[in-house]
């Protein structure tokens, strides 16, 4: 008896800490990741979300490749995208069309259908900012790295919003969101620079090197976009750099602006420059 | 911060002599349990607790008692009754620390060895106590110095140190210690991960003086100074997380000690900064925080007449703090001067009566306060009421008080690291506030036994949270306190111990069980703080085998904390997303972990008799994993998404130390 009163009292403890709430993950919905550059044609990467319920997903279940994907303008203007598979696009497969091309000014929406699925997503597209210069300076206690940054003149409509994606020629397959690539104009003319930085992928093998290598080529986009998006962009930085911090709480989900699931629908007024970095 | 003077449990200190009538468990044992639930022990006796990377810590045996809980196993700080780490004052020789922790909690900034007398107070307190909301820690000398010369010598595979304590004069005596850090020889490898690497290193300075300058009167100087330097290495991200903090205070204490009434006063300092940097090779955030704070403080203790005695209070206390001032660069941005050095004064009177009769005992006080930071002004008042009911085996009290709280501590860590900063009530964030409710009881139905249990409510007015986003901190307009909010809610819980002492073993079992909400503002939605442990059970024994041998161990088993669920995930921009649920709405598995030590002591004689202790501990003896948090990651060799569990930094951590003493 002596002997089993602390076991029944550990057993006892233990019984209550475990009777704890469990939660109920979301089932899965549609992910919508669409950018429509000014001049420029829609390009939609539509995948789900994983149930996170403990078990592996395989990234094949991810895609959605039968989905049919609208595009209407305030015009009253209707596309339907094709989905194609596409190697510059990770998961491989990407939904597009040539017959709608972007007028900075209009608002469109997009709704993707799946099965009993679907998201709808309405934003402006905002007229771009032209890119001033790219300067690139060495990194400290590295030769073969350039950190670049993007300067531009803040247009006279502001506040106005912007953010940054590259595509590092032979590695990145499109364009991507750069790391910290978020900036708010809020006085008209004022000179403002932005840290032109690689993205942080998570299918890339290699330890992230954000700056980029001297004598390689580069694309540069900078995309002025809707306050909403801008915010979107922001968080995604915050989670992208320094998610599952031991350290610090980032348990902060992305506001997007899609309706039904989750992703961000971003018609963007864009400057793009490639240049080589010196 | 009213009476802290009266903390220190000096011998003739008015609180000692209030505590004659109080239950005592042993004479020989290192701690006493009081009727508050209040609990007093001796750090530089304490052999009960499995040494933690070879240093025996105070803090780290407070995390032993009932209704005292941690979030994490790298914590910095307890949560005292459901409290928020920030609602806890930690006093050294009656001086407010503001960040007692070294890196990762694993150890404090208090010297064993100078400040032996280890003195923790919950939610019973007197208006005259130190103002805080959730528990007082205080660290402090022994009532009288050694009339000899003595020194202890640690040596310990993390850090060593040296406590001395000198009689320079008649009635002076100096007594200095040091310790530094290098853990980065032996347990680099164990702390960092497979993309991770930790650099860390510290050292502690204490130096005091006491001087008897009659029979009564007494003067000490305290003087503390530590500094911490942590590099977090993130390889994969090339993310590099650095952070500098440093303590540094000092203060003076006049005590005088008469027939008929007893008086302490202090003149007191205490510093605080951290710098916190976060960079990506050439781009980055600092944001650097201190807080600073000067005060004058008495109290006086007399006897009108038999059998009423009164304690008066007063304090007055400056504070200067610069909350969050960020700096980027390489982003094309410099600092912002949103944030500067900010003041506000805080000056209180507090006044307390205590009646007893026979087996009745009636205490009732209030404490007055006057505040303020700029524009904003409070005036506030904080009554309280115990009766106890003692008899000669058990005792019974009721309380009823009110507690405030003038300066905040809000931040991006919910283990509370040392970026968390400290600031002054204002408009944004009006002084805490809580009303306590408690029932605690002591009985000693044998002599080697002792039990303790409290029950509490609190209701909890204005308590600050913080939720800025990291790369928020890079915005030029970055302010602070744009992301404060202030929530209130209720705690309710109790606690129960048992403490069994015999010349051989010393063993406690301690269970604490809490219920804490609080309510947001705009939605008034209701959620669970990060510092609600609902259950938390706590076995410690220790087996003298011999004069020699001695065995200890630690059992803790406790429920997983709030956390935030993932409800989702999903790839946007090649990463991994994630879509968090309701703040703090699921809990992590249960934790668990045994530590286990033993020690071997011997003499030898000579010109200098010394003692030798070799200490051998074994932390988390069968590798609990226990889990620290959950992410998603994307498998690239497996084409798999899968979810990571991050456990503890450690797993089975062994250490070993030798102690001189003489």
């Amino acid at each position: 008896m002596k002997t089993s009163l602390p076991a029944t009292i550990i057993l006892g403890a233990l019984c209550l800490a475990a009777c704890e709430s469990e939660f109920e993950p979301l089932p899965s919905r549609l992910v919508l990741e669409g950018c429509f550059d000014s001049m420029g044609y829609p390009d939609i990467i539509l995948t789900r979300s994983i149930v996170t319920d403990g078990t592996n997903t395989d990234v094949s279940e991810l895609l959605m490749r039968w989905a049919t994907v609208r595009i209407s303008d305030d015009s009253g203007r209707e596309v339907i995208l094709t989905g194609s598979p596409s190697k510059r696009h990770f998961p491989p497969y990407h939904y597009t069309t040539t017959e709608m091309r972007g007028e900075p000014g209009r608002t469109y929406t997009v709704t993707a259908t799946y099965r009993d699925l679907s998201v709808t997503a309405t934003a402006r597209m905002p007229y771009p900012t032209l890119i001033d210069s790219v300067s690139s300076a060495p990194v400290s206690d590295n030769d073969t790295l350039r950190a670049l940054t993007l300067h531009f003149t803040a247009p006279n409509d502001c506040p106005a919003y912007y953010h940054v994606s590259t595509m590092l020629h032979g590695c990145d397959g499109r364009f991507l969101p750069g790391t910290l690539g978020v900036v708010e104009a809020t006085t008209p003319g004022a000179a403002m620079s932005v840290p032109v930085m690689r993205a942080k992928s998570s299918v890339d093998t290699a330890d992230f090197v954000p700056h980029m290598p001297a004598g390689a080529l580069c694309g540069i986009k900078l995309e002025r976009v809707e306050p909403e998006i801008y915010e979107f962009w922001k968080v995604f930085s915050n989670q992208a750099l320094f998610g599952s911090s031991e350290f610090f709480d980032t348990s902060f989900s992305l506001p997007g602006n899609v309706e039904g699931g989750f992703g961000i629908w971003s018609p963007q007024g864009v400057d793009i420059v490639y240049i080589e970095v010196e | 911060m009213l009476l802290i003077a009266c903390f220190g449990s000096h011998a003739a200190s008015p609180d000692s002599v209030l505590l004659r009538d109080v239950e005592i468990v042993s004479t020989r044992k290192s701690a006493r349990m009081y009727r508050d639930g209040s609990l007093n022990f001796d750090a530089a006796s304490l052999t009960t607790l499995p040494r933690t990377l070879g240093e025996a810590d105070a803090l780290n045996f407070i995390k032993l008692l009932p209704g005292v809980t941690t979030m994490s196993d790298y914590s910095a700080g307890v949560s005292i009754d459901g409290m928020n780490y920030a609602n806890n004052l930690y006093l050294l020789g009656g001086i407010p620390v503001h960040f007692p922790y070294h890196f990762g909690g694993f150890f404090s900034t208090f010297n064993p060895v100078l400040y032996p007398d280890i003195k923790v107070r919950k939610s019973i307190r007197r208006a005259t106590s130190p103002t805080c909301l959730g528990g007082v820690v205080g660290a402090s000398q022994p009532k009288r110095p050694d009339i000899t010369t003595h020194a202890n010598i640690n040596i310990g595979m993390v850090a060593s140190s040296i406590a001395a304590e000198v009689p320079v004069a008649k009635g002076l005596t100096i007594s200095a210690a040091g310790r530094i850090c290098y853990l980065n020889l032996f347990y680099r490898g164990l702390l960092g991960g497979h993309n991770t690497t930790i650099d860390y290193d510290f050292y502690d300075t204490d130096l005091t003086a006491h001087w008897a300058i009659d029979g009564k009167n007494t003067l000490r100087a305290t003087l503390h100074h530590n500094t911490d330097r942590l590099g977090y290495h993130q390889t994969q991200s090339t993310l590099l997380t650095a952070m500098k903090w440093h303590n540094t205070l000092g203060g003076a204490e006049w005590q005088s000690i008469h027939d008929s009434y007893t008086m302490q006063h202090r003149l007191y300092y205490s510093y605080f900064a951290n710098r916190l940097g976060m960079a990506i090779t050439e781009i980055g955030v600092d944001g650097n925080n201190s807080f600073a704070q000067a005060g004058l403080e008495g109290s006086f203790r007399l006897y009108p007449a038999e059998p009423l005695q009164l304690d008066l209070a007063y304090s007055l206390h400056r504070y200067s703090y610069v909350p969050q001032r960020v700096a980027t660069h390489g982003m094309g941005e410099g600092s912002n001067d949103a944030t500067t050095r900010q003041k506000s004064q805080l000056g209180e009177i507090a006044a307390d009566l205590s009646w007893l009769h026979s087996s009745f005992e009636i205490k009732g006080g209030a404490k007055f306060m006057a505040y303020s930071a700029g524009s904003y002004h409070s005036i506030n008042a904080d009554p309280e009421l115990t009766a106890t009911y003692t008899r000669r085996k058990w005792s019974l009290s009721l309380h009823a008080g009110a507690s405030s709280q003038y300066v905040h501590q809000v931040g991006m860590s919910e283990i509370g690291m040392a970026s968390n900063f400290k600031f002054g009530a204002g408009t944004v964030a009006p002084p805490e506030r809580s009303w306590n409710f408690v029932a605690s009881g002591t009985c000693n139905p044998l002599k080697k036994l002792s039990l303790a249990a409290d029950v509490y409510y609190k209701i909890v007015r204005h308590q600050p949270e913080y939720s800025s986003t990291i790369v928020e901190l890079a915005a030029p307009d970055y302010n602070a306190f744009d992301y404060i909010k202030t929530y209130n809610g209720y705690n309710i819980g109790g606690s129960a111990m048992a403490a069994f002492t015999t010349e051989a073993v010393q063993a406690m079992a301690s269970y604490g069980y809490c219920v804490a909400r609080r309510r947001m503002p705009q939605s008034g939605r209701t959620f669970t703080p990060s510092s609600e442990i609902r259950h938390s059970l706590k076995l410690n024994a220790l087996w003298k085998i011999s004069r020699h041998w001695e065995v200890n161990g630690t059992f803790s088993l406790a429920s997983g904390r709030p956390y935030t669920p993932i409800m989702a995930m999903y790839m946007i921009g090649e990463r991994v997303m994630i879509e968090y649920g309701e703040y703090n709405s699921a809990r992590m598995p249960v934790y668990h972990r045994l530590d286990l030590g033993g020690a071997y002591s011997f003499n030898t004689k000579g010109r200098l008799p010394l003692r030798h202790r070799i200490e051998l501990a074994v932390l988390n003896v069968y590798a609990s994993r226990n889990v620290e948090l959950y992410t998603y990651t994307y498998d690239i060799r497996k084409h798999i998404f899968r979810r990571r569990e991050l456990v503890s930094l450690y797993s089975t951590l062994p250490s070993l130390s030798y102690t001189i003493i003489f």
